[in-house]
């Protein structure tokens, strides 16, 4: 018995050792691939096509139908706010011209979660 | 106001009609005096040339353009089309009238007997299938080429879409309206989405055109129909273009020269009246 | 008796096998037919979407041609695929049901100016 629960305690020691220094850097890596690819479907034409009517830093011949997007931080202190926006904007406003890409699955909750995290940054 | 006062006389004077519908004077003077306050600065005639009454740069670009018209050679076609007999030995004449410049402007319209909006395109079919010929296409080819030299014969006329005092006409037309302004497909937009409540602005980079001066210049020669990929010559019908704009939108087209197109084309070439007709012309 | 043993369990195996397929056909059959009806619901108030059953639409690839996630559907059940055929025919039946509650809710609209 003993002898079977010393490589155990080594093992959580090992481990609380890896999670202390390990794991606020794999957090900030699937941060970044989470707006990565937020990027990369906001910018595909069958999937977000935000540029069509919002403009961003950086965005390629952008159409100005809906707001510029810009300090999203302080425009949407809850993040969550900004996530049911993208989801579902008629929530709000029936007569918004935004789709709403999370409510009719142009884009999956994955999809939007990752939109929300890149339109974060702007 | 005294303009459209004007154009409900001129219809009651047309039509021997007792009176004009009023929603649709009403819908008229709505959307002008909406549009009048979005761009002041713009007069009411220039309309008609689609979205380059609103962006000065695009209009030097559609001008240059126009210089030396894409379509001329397809116009020349349908004037053949036009003359040509038919193997019993009618011809488009037999249907329409031997004056071709009066053929353009008398749709779309109702009509009593079949309960029915006909639009020109619609009455090109059925004047194919009456005299025992192949029909054509619906929505692009020769068909376009021929409504391209019928409306260029009419150049200059004032649209007029009279809807008659008939409950069935102005169910027809209720419908377009609401078709019109009723959002639909994945992505949740209506026709006023774009042409009333964001025209002026830029989706991408395409300026969104104003509803009013639609269907002055039907059918059109599109820059991006005339993409190798789109197998087009570039002309298009009115239908075409609503499919086009469903697509767009990701809802499922309806038949061109269908009910429902029809019965928008009935309220959509109304937000027309009172304005000029140019056609064949360029779009992007 | 080893040689029995062995006989047995493939027979079981391939029973259990057989039912499984049987079942994710049965349960794909039933989506499919829940799909065509909402859709025939949506068309009923003009209501249908571009991708769900439209013959010329582009959504989905199966084999080497694109189509409707119905016909997608039927093209991946046909190949006995049915995790993808379950998969666009649940599309084609969340489009076909919000297509339909869109319409109604868009019965009033009319202009706003």
């Amino acid at each position: 018995m003993e002898l079977q629960v010393k490589p155990l305690a080594m093992a959580v020691m090992v481990m609380s050792a890896v999670s202390t220094f390990a794991i606020p850097n794999a957090v900030a890596d699937h941060h970044g691939a989470m707006v990565k690819k937020g990027k990369e479907i906001a910018e595909d034409r069958k999937k977000g096509n935000c540029f069509a009517c919002h403009q961003y830093a950086g965005a390629v011949l952008p159409g100005n139908i809906g707001p510029p997007l810009v300090a999203m931080k302080a425009r949407f202190p809850d993040k969550a706010k900004l996530r049911a926006q993208i989801y579902d904007a008629t929530a709000k406003n029936p007569h918004t011209s935004m789709p709403p890409f999370g409510k009719y699955g142009a884009l999956t909750d994955e999809e939007v979660d990752a939109i929300t995290e890149w339109a974060y940054t702007l | 106001m005294k303009k459209i006062v004007i154009t409900a006389l001129t219809a009651c004077l047309a039509m021997g009609a007792s009176a004009v519908y009023a929603s649709q004077a009403d819908d008229i003077q709505s959307v002008r005096s909406y549009f009048k306050k979005k761009f002041p600065k713009v007069p009411f005639d220039d309309y008609a040339i689609g979205a380059y009454s609103l962006n000065a740069d695009k209009r030097i670009n559609w001008e240059g353009i126009r210089e030396f018209p894409p379509f001329e050679d397809q116009v020349a076609h349908g004037e053949e089309l036009w003359n040509k007999k038919f193997a019993n030995g009618n011809s488009f004449a037999t249907c329409f009238g031997d004056d071709v410049s009066q053929v353009r402007n008398r749709f779309p319209h109702w009509n009593a007997r079949d309960k029915k909006v006909e639009t020109l395109e619609g009455n090109i079919i059925q004047c194919q299938q009456a005299n025992g010929e192949k029909p054509f296409k619906l929505k692009k080819g020769d068909i376009a080429h021929l409504s391209a030299y019928i409306a260029s014969q009419a150049n200059g006329q004032t649209i007029n879409v009279v809807v008659p005092d008939d409950p069935d006409a102005q169910a027809a037309y209720e419908d377009g309206k609401h078709h019109f302004y009723a959002k639909r497909g994945q992505l949740n937009f209506s026709c006023a989405d774009c042409h009333v409540y964001n025209s002026g602005m830029n989706a991408r980079g395409n300026l969104l055109s104003p509803v009013m001066g639609h269907t002055t210049h039907f059918p059109v020669w599109r820059g991006s129909w005339a993409r190798k990929d789109k197998k087009g010559d570039g002309f298009g019908t009115l239908h075409r273009r609503y499919g086009g704009c469903n697509k767009q939108v990701r809802a499922k087209p309806f038949k061109a020269q269908g009910k429902e197109y029809s019965n928008l084309e009935f309220f959509h070439a109304s937000m027309s009246n009172g304005m000029k007709i140019e056609a064949p012309d360029y779009r992007e | 008796m080893k040689k029995m043993t062995l006989i047995v369990t493939l027979l079981a195996a391939m029973m259990a096998t057989s039912g499984l397929a049987v079942a994710d056909e049965a349960a794909y059959k039933k989506l499919h037919a829940e799909a065509v009806a909402a859709l025939d619901k949506a068309k009923s108030v003009k209501g249908e979407w571009r991708d769900s059953r439209w013959k010329k639409s582009k959504a989905v690839k199966c084999g080497d041609k694109k189509m409707s996630h119905l016909h997608a559907a039927e093209c991946f059940a046909k190949e006995g695929d049915y995790k993808k055929a379950m998969k666009h025919a649940g599309i084609a039946k969340f489009q076909g049901e919000m297509g339909y509650e869109q319409a109604m809710g868009q019965k009033t609209a009319g202009p706003r100016h």
